[in-house]
């Protein structure tokens, strides 16, 4: 346990370390350049980018302002080891195909020919349909589009999308949030 | 005016003027791009940098190439095979297998077997 703890933290400080000096160097900015603007020593800042050394979080803060890199672009990226696999169905119906704590919600949507499936869209959500296979019509706050195998449907700032199937018909349905 | 009178920004009105935007690629088309060090690629939605995500379809490489994103990638093979690995961990996936992966960890994609390979791939935050 204490092991795995500290291996975590070890691949913590590397990760984070790796990001700095990623940013600094696209900005071509010198070890000591930055290190002076956070107030810590050029031999600190270097130890922090090769993961030797944990920086505190207001010293983090410190060379994330330097770096003109918000801590939030920094930490997302410390986030776990997520993998889900998953698999188209045959059968009608809906599958959820995204990991739970990503967050992308994708759906596989499966119709028979006159099935039909409804969407609420949240005011800050994006919406992508590709069609796998077969035909349908999809509705967008009362528009209608005719839609077939391979075609991709991107919808932005709807409320309602509503699908309904030609011929059996296999979709993906992909949420988003919008930054 | 209207929008200074009620304090709002004009954005604000022009939305509920403008709807809901709705963009169709059809099957086959899409804008081709080809980024250094990158196999080409066609792309089936975007909304610019600001958007939730970038959907692409691409043919991955033979031979493993090694990757690192910040967010998150969704994978759906539509023809042909792939094998996605994180480190020793592999993920061997055949035409209507999804991966869903946080894929700011180090990982390789390539194609496995002989047939021709094409991946729809959904990327967020977008890319472009």
């Amino acid at each position: 346990m204490q092991e795995t703890t500290r291996e975590a933290s070890e691949a913590l400080a590397q990760e984070v370390g790796e990001r700095l000096r990623d940013r600094r160097t696209k900005l071509s900015l010198t070890l000591r350049k930055v290190a002076d603007e956070a107030g810590i020593s050029a031999a600190h800042l270097s130890d922090i980018e090769n993961g030797r050394s944990h920086a505190s979080l207001p010293v983090l803060l410190r060379i994330g302002r330097a770096l003109d890199l918000p801590l939030t672009h920094l930490l997302p990226r410390l986030g776990g080891h997520h993998v889900m696999e998953g698999s188209l169905g045959s059968s009608p119906g809906e599958t959820v195909l995204s990991h739970p704590k990503l967050r992308l919600v994708v759906e596989n949507v499966n119709l028979r020919p006159d099935g039909g499936h409804r969407m609420a869209v949240g005011s800050d959500e994006d919406v992508l349909i590709f069609v796998i296979e077969g035909r349908c019509t999809i509705e967008v706050d009362g528009a209608g589009y005719l839609v077939s195998a391979r075609d991709c449907m991107d919808v932005e700032r709807a409320t309602i999308i509503h699908i309904t199937a030609l011929a059996d018909s296999r979709l993906l349905v992909c949420r988003g949030t919008r930054r | 005016m209207v929008a200074m009178a009620l304090g709002v920004e004009m954005t604000a009105l022009l939305d509920t003027v403008t709807g809901p935007l709705v963009h169709i690629t059809r099957a086959g088309e899409g804008r081709e791009l080809r980024l250094p060090g990158s196999p080409s690629f066609r792309v089936l939605g975007s909304h610019g940098v600001s958007g939730a995500y970038t959907a692409i379809v691409m043919a991955p490489p033979d031979s493993a190439d090694q990757y690192r994103h910040y967010g998150e990638r969704f994978a759906l093979v539509l023809s042909g095979s792939i094998r996605i690995s994180f480190g020793e961990e592999h993920h061997d996936l055949e035409t209507g297998d999804t991966l869903h992966y946080a894929a700011h960890e180090t990982h390789e994609a390539r194609r496995t077997g002989d047939a021709p390979c094409q991946v729809l791939i959904i990327s967020s935050p977008a890319l472009f």
